[in-house]
């Protein structure tokens, strides 16, 4: 039987299994912000171990090291511009991934726009490598695009 | 009951990826399949080799172009279907345009504004150089940031004596956003006005006088200037003020110089704290002194912009 989650979250912790077979303490204030996991708290009770499968030994740590930060209402830009300091592009990746399936809304736009600085003004290439897509247009569509391209910003104010 | 919403949040989430992963054609990690009450799901026994975004939804991929500039969203949409609907998605563009754009659609079109245009048209029409107030003013988005500029012409302006073809003509030019220029041949009495009311999204403003020494013109394909009318600029300088409809003042004064070149100068800034309502802006240039007389001067038009912009386009310093 489920049990209702409970009510004095203020020391209480979760404890999370990662895909990999590790486990991690998280306070349950903090586990509060990932949508994913407090939904499994909800069904599961607080006091089974949660198990992330999609998410792993390597990510959680930072996961759960910015939330830390943000239920003491720690994150400035300082902390932000440190988190990612030493990450290279796989590292955010992986950590955009985790937090778009943990549902962890906060973490999850401050990646998005840390990965859109990272992309800032490079070639459509790059991107394509970073995102690791692959070019599904049929050759109408193309041709379409490129039209569509064309007329989008016809007119406009070049600078001197 | 709570194994069936247990397994329907892992259905939900992992069919998410399973449906983004059949879209294409890269493999998925390994996995052990369960069956389980009839719906099968996946779960990753150890971590993907690469991490790969390809999967990610649209949505998610909306998300990160929220933050990129409009040319770079642009570019992005050529990469694949997805990234085409991704680029497209409203809440990007609504994003990137003033707060206030209802006002200013209504302001410079008329009832020929398609209504059911979708966010990045409406984005993509307002950075276009769209006159309005009878050809005589132009405004646009620019294209990278979203934001407000706009410029008055010459023939849009209140130039003291511009009908006495002794002093004032205007003559044609394909060097200005407009088709024509104010040329000065001589004066003593050099005052140039003019006013501006707009629905400006809140924020910070500069005023510039887009002014050339000299008479430009093309020979044989070559751009040739003639400086001799060029005269009275550098004896006193010139006095620039600038009034707004909620009493904010400027004035400053600067010597025009450099002849050959067209060159910004800057009139004042002015603030706007409420985008819902129009600002009215005056402003005026002027050289009264008559102990001296001036001339040889073209006068393209004025120029409002973010005041930001002055520290990112080199052409405003």
């Amino acid at each position: 039987m489920a049990q209702e989650a409970s009510s004095s979250t203020s020391s209480k912790t979760i404890s999370l299994k990662t895909g990999d077979g590790e486990i991690f303490e998280i306070e349950a204030s903090a586990a509060k912000q990932m949508k994913t996991v407090q939904r499994l708290i909800d069904d599961l009770g607080d006091d089974i171990t949660i198990p992330l499968h999609n998410v792993f030994s390597k990510e959680l740590p930072k996961i759960i090291e910015y939330y830390k930060k943000d239920i003491t209402g720690e994150i400035t830009k300082d902390f932000e511009a440190e988190f990612v300091k030493d990450l290279n592009d796989d590292e955010v990746k992986v950590l955009f991934l985790a937090a778009n399936y943990l549902d962890a809304n906060k973490l999850f736009e401050f990646l998005s726009q840390n990965i859109a600085d990272r992309l800032e003004s490079k070639s459509v290439e790059y991107v394509r490598k970073y995102f690791g897509v692959e070019n599904d247009f049929t050759p109408e569509e193309e041709s379409k695009l490129r039209e569509e391209r064309a007329w989008s910003f016809r007119g406009i104010k070049e600078d001197e | 009951m709570c194994l069936n919403s247990f397994l329907q949040i892992y259905t939900t989430q992992d069919t998410l990826y399973r449906t983004e992963q059949q879209q294409h054609s890269t493999p998925i990690p390994a996995t052990r399949s369960s069956e389980l009450m009839g719906i099968r799901f996946s779960i990753s026994s150890s971590q993907p080799s690469k991490p790969s975004l390809g999967e990610l939804p649209e949505s998610c991929v909306a998300v990160i172009m929220e933050y990129m500039d409009p040319p770079q969203i642009c570019k992005l949409a050529s990469l694949n279907r997805a990234f085409r609907a991704a680029s497209s998605a409203d809440f990007v563009w609504e994003s990137k345009l003033p707060p206030n754009y209802h006002l200013i659609i209504r302001k410079i079109f008329d009832v020929s504004f398609p209504s059911h245009l979708e966010k990045r048209g409406i984005y993509s029409r307002l950075c276009s150089l769209n006159t309005f107030d009878g050809g005589t003013k132009k405004v646009w988005l620019d294209r990278s940031m979203g934001k407000l500029c706009l410029s008055i012409s010459a023939k849009g302006l209140s130039i003291t004596y511009i009908d006495d073809r002794r002093y004032w003509n205007h003559i044609p030019t394909e060097e200005s956003t407009f088709s024509s220029v104010a040329y000065l041949q001589q004066i003593w009495w050099f005052e140039v006005d003019g006013e501006v009311e707009f629905p400006f999204p809140a924020g910070t403003y500069s005023l510039f006088f887009r002014i050339h020494l000299g008479k430009a013109s093309k020979r044989f394909g070559r751009r040739v200037c003639n400086t001799e009318h060029v005269h009275g600029w550098d004896i006193k300088p010139v006095r620039f003020q600038l009034w707004t409809s909620d009493g904010q003042y400027v004035a400053s004064q600067c010597f025009l110089k450099g002849p050959g070149k067209w060159r910004y100068y800057h009139a004042g800034d002015f603030v706007v704290e409420d985008g819902n309502v129009s600002t009215k802006v005056k402003f005026s240039m002027t050289q009264i002194d008559c102990t001296h007389t001036k001339g040889g001067l073209c006068l393209d038009s004025v120029f409002v912009y973010p005041s930001e912009f002055r520290k990112v386009k080199e052409f405003l310093n």
